[in-house]
């Protein structure tokens, strides 16, 4: 698949921004549909600039969404212009009364219903479903097909990255046949540039959905089944994304960030990933170490090569690698990694992470200097 | 009209006497009418006030006027009540007002379950909002997806109210269904053969049939919710075998013919609203008659778009894309036939006619982002959007309320006997159309920049601020829109001008009899002799031997299905308080359940159906000479 340059635009937005041209013309006519398209354009553009934009791609499968979505805006906007045109031209060209009325036997008409209503839509309609299959042919997610069971489907697809929905964030599992190399991460799904890969994603309690606009659409996340999504990225960068079905009080804060890299990086943060987390040096870390192992922290937390194995809560290994707290809310940096131990219920309300108000001054700043050390 | 010895005879024979026994018991389809349309329009102003809190609370980013959990109750309420409590019942308001006018019958075939589902469905919104009060209202959407519906993550009260409440409007509709198929069926006029019947019966028709056919599902799933919520079963639940999927098949499978139900009803009224006020018959008939049932069918065929996500098959997916691309080709059908209307004929800007031209024009943006969706890769990206909030705005705004406020400037003389302000109601609809739009359409654009729905804050930075400020301005001057034809309904209500049997000079039947009609809508069974009765040259009430008076009892004739010959003659049931009082029982019946107090459900139960025994029994109707 060959990765398209970003900022191609498609052939028929290049026809409407000719038609943009029109605003230069000298009738006012044209020159009123010209103002008119170049608005709609600019409309249309005010969508682009944004990390979370669905015409903001970084991959070929988002690209060629972007690129019909923008042919059926361009397109919708010259038939809503149009009908919106014949109705008030149709609306104001005569007027009645309502004394008088033409007769019952009045007939007629029906040519504008067999052409406008009928023929003209079945052939938009056609060319945009075709144009639709195509692009499903190209890019599908995959549910399980009939006649497969999970494992055989899981060996046809090969994920190389497993996801989990929990109520409000993410598990990301990178699988590897050698259970040496395969390790856990959160809320933080790193890829490389220029290789597709094969994403798993399931749940762990309610529905949810996985999302990076600017790679892809979405894929629900549903109990009981594993659904699987392929990304291809096409340029480097952090792109942000979203838990896009509503899965409960947070689910407006259950975010997640992408980070593209060239592959030599993905190799090198792989490795990174795959090592336990860095034993403490400093004496705080140390005494911080102490802290998270034998307090709370390790009941619900992971962090590899220690005591600390909880599985409900974020693996925290290489917390200090991330750049984002509690699935892309806060920033990862010493006031909100103490604000999220102490006071979690008022930075998330309702989430898992207890508020953890008991500790002293001292020990909670040991415990951040132990996570900040966790590269 | 100088009151005959006719008119009072008949008078005496279907008036409702003026006393609270007489208020309760009435089964008067008139009086029902505008009880269902000043109930669900109270609806619309408290689904309205709850959008416009939502608003708030998503004018900028990080705000903090409603507390998550609050905003998410309020989301839900705000959907649940505008599709369930107001979109349907509103349309049904008319329908059983108008129907019996239109067609020339003196009431619905079955007057007493219609007090019946007037009662019920009143009575189920009640239900519905007293979680609020336990500051535990549904909070998972309108379509309240499993699991998350499931007592494990909503151990509160709010999921049993929403689906109780569901269930018994469930019954109301489903009365109201049949009721319409009957009388459409049955109660039309001797000559209004089904090729002459107004298009809005034709649209009644279609989505009573549909109902019939989609609530089960409706009810099946909420049935299934409360028996895996408190009974023990695993009809969703996975860790008991359940499917996650069959909620969402068996609600969308309800879902998305119901979205016709609240849609071809006001498409009817626009059909008969245009060509009244572009004074020419409409264009097409059978066109648009053909396409309101083709959608009703196709209806059935298109649900699975809700579920492009989920993971399925490509070509189960293919099939209801084509499903879904197939009904809106019926929906252009209907939009040109209204255009060719206009065209070719000598249009009237009265405020009703502002209104069903507005709705059509916005109908054409709902239309088009419809396809936009129904293409499944794109669908991909902007499922769960503010794209889709801003289609379904389009949608059922342009196709609801719009045409609502139509048939209300349209029919309300009708109702009232009195004028309402043309200034005023320009004013509103300006207003309405302007606020709508500045606050729909950017939903657009913010959801193809990938604001998700149903979040009740988004982060700075995302571009998003500057657009939800304006859709929160556009939505309240929507809501001032809707405040200045409230005001323009009181003050025509207390000195608007009187408005005779016809202020339009319109062709349906309705215009034949006084504004308001009398009890017994028409002195004389009309002969209908062509689609547009009152604009033909036929005498509808020609009858010198008054042959057609039928003052014998409360009588009303019955027609064959198709042609509309006159076979028998029907007797409409007297008021009653037996509706009334099943209804209550039901209503104690869920409330009982609900509180636990089962004993008290059992006896409930009985008694209601020992209140239908008694509206059943057997009797013998006053002979009157």
């Amino acid at each position: 698949m060959k990765p398209f340059a970003p900022g191609e635009i498609s052939p028929f937005a290049k026809v409407s921004s000719a038609f943009a041209l029109l605003g230069l013309a000298k009738r006012p006519m044209l020159r009123r549909a010209g103002t008119l398209a170049a608005f709609a354009g600019m409309l249309a553009l005010a969508g682009c600039r944004t990390a979370e934009s669905t015409f903001n791609w970084r991959g070929p499968a988002a690209h060629r969404i972007a690129n019909l979505s923008w042919d059926m805006t361009i397109l919708f906007v010259v038939i809503t212009i149009v009908m919106w045109g014949l109705f008030a031209f149709a609306f104001y060209r005569r007027h009645g009364t309502l004394a008088e009325h033409e007769p019952v036997e009045a007939s007629g008409g029906e040519l504008w219903i067999a052409i406008g209503g009928l023929a003209v839509p079945l052939l938009i309609l056609t060319v945009l479903f075709v144009a639709g299959l195509s692009l499903l042919q190209a890019f599908p997610i995959h549910g399980m097909p009939n006649g497969l069971s999970q494992a055989q489907m899981a060996q046809a697809m090969k994920p190389e990255i497993r996801i989990t929905g929990h109520q409000w964030w993410w598990t990301i599992d990178y699988l590897n046949d050698d259970p040496s190399k395969a390790f856990t991460t959160a809320n933080e799904l790193h890829l490389p540039t220029g290789r597709p890969i094969n994403i798993e994603v399931g749940t762990s309690d309610v529905m949810h959905s996985f999302w990076i606009p600017a790679l892809h659409g979405k894929v629900d996340l549903i109990p009981g089944q594993a659904n699987y999504i392929r990304l291809l990225a096409s340029q480097t960068g952090t792109y942000t994304g979203q838990c896009a079905e509503y899965c409960g009080a947070e689910h407006a804060r259950m975010r997640l960030l992408a980070v593209v890299q060239t592959p030599s990086e993905y190799e090198a943060w792989l490795e990174d990933q795959r090592k336990p987390g860095n034993a403490p040096t400093t004496p705080d870390a140390q005494a911080g170490e102490k802290v998270f192992t034998t307090a709370a922290c390790a009941l619900c937390h992971t962090v590899r090569g220690t005591m600390a194995h909880g599985s409900v809560a974020p693996d925290l290994t290489h917390l200090a690698s991330r750049q984002m707290l509690a699935s892309d809310i806060y920033p990862n940096n010493t006031s909100f990694l103490e604000a999220w131990i102490t006071n979690a219920q008022s930075l998330k309300p309702a989430c898992l992470m207890p508020d953890l108000p008991n500790f002293s001054g001292q020990q909670l700043r040991d415990l951040v200097a132990y996570l900040q050390q966790l590269h | 009209m100088a009151e005959t010895a006719v008119a009072s005879q008949l008078t005496e024979l279907w008036e409702t006497p003026k006393t609270l026994c007489g208020w309760l018991g009435t089964v008067d389809h008139k009086e029902l009418g505008i009880r269902y349309l000043v109930t669900a329009f109270l609806f619309l102003i408290v689904g309205g006030v709850e959008s416009l809190l939502v608003r708030i609370q998503l004018t900028h980013s990080n705000m903090n006027f409603l507390s998550p959990e609050g905003y998410n109750q309020m989301y839900t309420m705000h959907g649940v009540t505008m599709i369930f409590w107001y979109a349907a019942p509103i349309l049904s308001g008319f329908a059983i007002y108008l129907i019996p006018l239109m067609i020339g019958a003196r009431d619905l075939a079955f007057p007493r379950l219609n007090a019946f589902t007037y009662w019920t469905f009143l009575f189920s919104g009640i239900l519905l909002y007293i979680s609020p009060f336990f500051h535990q209202a549904p909070h998972a959407g309108w379509f309240a997806y499993v699991p998350y519906t499931l007592t494990e993550y909503s151990p509160g009260v709010g999921m049993d109210y929403y689906a109780l409440s569901l269930i018994l409007l469930g019954i109301s509709t489903t009365g109201a269904a049949i009721n319409f198929v009957v009388t459409i069926f049955r109660f039309r006029a001797p000559g209004m053969a089904i090729s002459r019947m107004p298009l809005f019966a034709y649209s009644t028709l279609t989505i009573s049939c549909v109902i019939v056919f989609a609530m089960p599902a409706l009810t099946a799933a909420c049935i299934f919710l409360e028996l895996d919520r408190h009974w023990g079963t695993h009809f969703f639940g996975i860790a008991g075998g359940g499917s996650t999927f069959l909620w969402q098949q068996l609600f969308w499978f309800f879902g998305h013919p119901w979205v016709y139900v609240i849609f071809l009803p006001a498409t009817g009224m626009i059909s008969l609203i245009i060509p009244a006020f572009s004074r020419r018959p409409v264009v097409g008939y059978a066109w648009i008659a053909i396409s309101t049932i083709l959608t009703g069918l196709v209806g059935f065929g298109v649900w699975l778009h809700h579920m492009f996500t989920v993971g399925m098959s490509d070509i189960a997916m293919s099939i209801f894309s084509a499903g879904s691309m197939t009904i809106s080709v019926f929906t252009s059908i209907q939009v040109l036939a209204w255009l060719a209307t206009i065209w070719k004929g000598r249009p009237v800007a009265t405020t009703s006619m502002y209104y069903a031209v507005g709705s059509v024009v916005m109908l054409v943006i709902g239309g088009l982002s419809g396809v936009f969706t129904g293409i499944i890769p794109v669908d991909w990206q902007v499922h769960n959007t503010y794209y889709v909030v801003a289609h379904i705005h389009y949608v059922l705004v342009g196709s609801n309320v719009f045409p609502v406020f139509a048939g209300f400037y349209f029919w309300l003389p009708k109702m009232t006997g009195r004028m309402m302000s043309e200034k005023l109601g320009k004013l509103s609809f300006w207003v309405m159309f302007i606020g709508f739009n500045v606050g729909f359409f950017p939903m657009h654009i913010i959801g193809l920049m990938g604001m998700p729905r149903r979040i009740f804050t988004y982060p700075a930075g995302l571009g998003f601020d500057k657009w939800n400020m304006v859709i929160t301005i556009g939505a309240f001057v929507l809501g001032v829109g809707i405040l200045i034809s409230i005001i323009n309904l009181f003050v025509s209500l207390r000195s608007g001008k009187l408005a005779g049997p016809n202020p339009w000079n319109a062709d349906g039947l309705e215009w034949l009899t006084d504004s308001p009609p009398p009890p017994y809508d028409f002195e004389h069974i009309p002969l209908v002799a062509s689609r547009h009765p009152l604009w033909d040259d036929y005498d509808n009430l020609d009858d010198p031997d008054d042959d057609r008076v039928l003052d014998g009892g409360r009588l009303t004739t019955i027609t064959t299905w198709l042609d509309a010959e006159p076979i028998g003659v029907a007797t409409i049931p007297e008021d009653s308080l037996l509706p009334l009082v099943m209804s209550l029982t039901l209503l104690g019946f869920f409330l009982a359940y609900q509180f636990h107090a089962l004993w008290i459900a059992l006896a409930l139960i009985i008694l209601t159906f020992l209140a239908g025994c008694a509206w059943m029994w057997p009797h013998t109707e006053k002979e009157v000479l």
